[in-house]
């Protein structure tokens, strides 16, 4: 157990942060003023005289200040395809410049961007930019009601699903760039034809919560508001930061598996995922730690069973319809019942269909972060409300 | 019975439990196998994970591939002689691609109209593609058994059950057309088949069903004898054609209804089988051609069900694949041999 003192010690510590992030944030916030107003051209940077961006947990892209010009290099993050994208970020009021061979000019800031996902999403909802999409493709699941009432009233288009794009629309809409998941299935050979520039999304594949968030960057660039988007990144890093120290020294690591059966095949994520290293950041033990894969794949129940049987809790994610349960599980699949988790109430949920978990999570690593602390070590937040997360109770 | 005949569905018998130990010894996770054989036979003080996995997965699992691969043979057989084609088999007449319409329905509609959502219905998971698929097919079926009631031929009653299965799979292209990655996911993982994603209650509801299925089709036996007479011969012999049609049809329709609710869409082994059945026993006998497929159809499957789960494999592998991998050569090698025999003549 922690000692008493060492706990007063801790939260305090971790006021101390907070209040240092509030302060910083307000601060930011008060010197970058938004971009709204970008169309002024009173933005500095994008003239080539703030080169402060740095990429610190973001496997995915690297950037490099040229003159006016910024040079992003995409790859994946998790190093299994060798492929990667590189764009030369041209700002639209700044001098000619010759950009490097290879690389694909961008006139930033950008006004009309398509997202294909999601994840690609967050960032915009996260800037508050949401007048730059002009295009997304699912809408299901979607909560943000600024992105809603802005379907409803045509000013985002619908532009079909990944893989079966209409490509009148996207014609119609006539973005400056579309945000494309190049490992994910294709359909993008079609789109290549519109004379659109694709630009891959990398972020899925981070491999740390830090580096999801810090794609938010990326956004910013994009849209000319670099600054804000650092200022609301550092705000997201040092609450993250502050919340893994607060158990970095637990004596009790519970441990944690994830997943359902889907037609008799267990999908894991691996020891090296984004979803271990949260679990990691929040005191507990991922089942898989040891596992060195950083992707998904699919487990035999049994294995599953085998290795997991006394796992301490249980992370389950669905769109199940209605109010989920215990009872539920076990009516699913009796073999459910022999978990530990099970039988002591350990499952970790989180609903897709009742909180907004693509659009708004990949931005607030450090909500989810509190969610599973809340859960795994409950005295060190006591007077927190989870988020996403929540310990199933009957 | 000829002794020969005999002594082949002894052997066949002894592959079995052969086939049926093995499945309960090996899967992903290693058990000794002397600790296996103790579980089996309910010994109290093992490991309870080992306990657990063998009593509640492996065994399982082992009982739905028996039971799944005899439905699917037998039912492969009597399309088979339904219908005088040695191409017909249990998803010829389109139920199973109703099941698999029933089961999008559920898989990719639930998310876009929530009100009908099944698992509002209290029917979670995969129980939900269950009640899905046996809805989907016992529909088409219905629709068969109507058509075939109308039209006289039976390469008519071929056609349009293969039409059927043309339109389910539209309506099934358009509703993934429509539908979000994820749910496409699961549909497309019910569509590639398992035998072990029954479990429990379930369990023990399909391999009752299938009990008191499977010994019904010995009733079959003469009715099918006097249909391989051909239609002519078949009624100067005092049999309903159009009777005769409906019972067969009816009843190996709610097999593979009932096969493919639980177990996914399995394509080759009911069409394989009696190919292999008929050239092992060489015969075209249904009274030893019956008891022959429910032997080499659970066979068959179980030795399916083992290699999918071959240790060293990461996950299982879909049994859909493996029992066309198995299966296509047995085809193809059946169909070579006819060919030889009819140059030969």
């Amino acid at each position: 157990m922690i000692g008493a003192h060492r706990m007063t010690d801790l939260v305090l510590n971790y006021l101390c942060v907070m209040k240092k992030t509030a302060l910083l944030i307000l601060v930011t916030s008060l010197i970058a003023g938004g971009c709204k107003g970008r169309q002024s051209g009173s933005r500095a940077n994008i003239n080539g005289v703030a080169d402060t961006t740095t990429i610190k947990y973001a496997q995915g892209f690297t950037l490099t200040y040229s003159g006016d010009l910024r040079l992003i290099d995409l790859q994946d993050p998790q190093k299994e395809e060798s492929q990667s994208f590189h764009y030369a970020l041209v700002p639209k009021n700044g001098t000619r410049q010759e950009i490097p061979e290879g690389y694909t000019p961008i006139p930033v800031p950008i006004s009309k961007v398509i997202c294909m996902t999601s994840l690609q999403l967050s960032s915009f909802i996260k800037l508050d930019e949401l007048d730059a999409v002009v295009g997304i493709t699912s809408t299901r699941h979607l909560f943000n009601e600024e992105m809603n009432r802005r379907l409803e009233d045509g000013r985002t288009h619908k532009i079909g699903i990944e893989g079966n794009f209409d490509n009148e629309v996207i014609m119609a809409v006539n973005p400056d760039i579309i945000l494309i998941s190049p490992f994910k299935r294709g359909g993008y050979d079609a789109l290549k034809n519109v004379d659109i520039t694709l630009v891959p999304h990398l972020g899925y594949k981070e491999i740390s919560p830090l580096g999801q968030a810090e794609w938010i960057k990326f956004a910013g660039m994009l849209l000319g508001c670099e600054e804000k988007a650092d200022s609301i990144f550092s705000g997201i890093e040092q609450r993250y930061l502050a919340l893994a120290r607060l158990t970095a020294n637990v004596d009790h690591r519970p441990v944690v598996f994830s997943g359902e059966l889907q037609g008799g095949n267990w999908y894991a994520v691996g020891g090296q995922s984004f979803l271990a290293r949260i679990f990691k950041d929040a005191g507990g033990d991922y089942f898989l730690k040891d596992d060195p894969h950083s992707g998904g794949f699919t487990m035999d129940y049994e294995v599953v069973y085998s290795q997991a049987a006394n796992a301490d809790y249980w992370r389950i994610v669905n769109s199940y319809q209605g109010d989920y349960s215990y009872k539920v599980l076990a009516d699913d699949d009796t073999r459910y019942t022999d978990f530990k988790a099970w039988k002591e109430h350990g499952v970790v949920y989180c609903n897709m269909s009742k909180t907004p978990f693509y659009e708004s999570m990949p931005m607030e690593p450090e909500l989810v972060l509190s969610d599973f602390i809340k859960v795994f070590h409950p005295e060190l937040l006591p007077d927190y409300t989870p988020h996403y997360y929540k310990l199933l109770t009957e | 019975m000829k002794r020969s005949v005999i002594l082949n569905m002894l052997v066949i018998m002894a592959l079995i439990l052969v086939l049926f130990l093995l499945n309960v010894a090996l899967g992903s996770v290693s058990i000794p196998t002397r600790a296996a054989w103790n579980i089996l036979w309910g010994a109290a003080d093992q490991d309870p994970i080992w306990t657990n996995i063998i009593l509640k997965s492996r065994v399982p699992q082992t009982l739905v591939a028996i039971v799944a691969g005899a439905g699917l043979a037998i039912s492969g057989l009597h399309m088979q002689t339904v219908f005088r084609n040695p191409l017909a088999g249990p998803s010829v007449l389109g139920i199973c691609s109703g099941a698999s319409l029933g089961v999008a329905f559920v898989v990719l509609l639930s998310g876009s109209i929530g009100g009908v959502a099944l698992s509002r219905l209290g029917f979670a998971g995969d129980i939900a593609l269950t009640v899905g698929a046996i809805a989907g097919a016992l529909a088409v079926m219905a629709l068969i058994v109507y058509v075939s009631q109308r039209v006289k031929g039976n390469v008519t009653l071929l056609i349009i059950g293969v039409m059927i299965g043309y339109v389910a799979n539209a309506i099934i292209g358009v509703l993934k057309y429509f539908s979000v990655e994820e749910d496409i996911r699961a549909y497309v993982v019910w569509g590639l088949g398992s035998f072990s994603r029954v479990s429990g209650n379930q369990m023990s509801l399909f391999v009752t069903m299938m009990c008191i299925l499977l010994p019904l089709s010995f009733l079959l036996t003469k009715t099918l004898n006097l249909l391989l007479l051909g239609d002519a011969y078949a009624r100067n012999l005092g049999l309903n054609i159009k009777r005769a049609r409906l019972l067969v049809i009816s009843y190996s329709g709610i097999l593979v209804a009932v096969v493919t609710a639980y177990c996914g869409p399995i394509n080759f082994l009911g069409l394989a089988v009696p190919h292999l059945c008929r050239a092992v026993f060489r015969t075209s006998d249904h009274r030893i051609l019956t008891p022959a497929c429910v032997l080499m159809g659970a066979l068959f499957a179980l030795a399916c069900s083992l290699i999918a789960r071959m240790p060293g494999i990461e996950g299982a592998l879909p049994v859909n694949s493996v029992t066309a991998l198995v299966g296509a050569p047995v085809v193809i090698s059946v169909l070579f041999r006819r060919r030889k025999e009819d140059t030969a003549e």
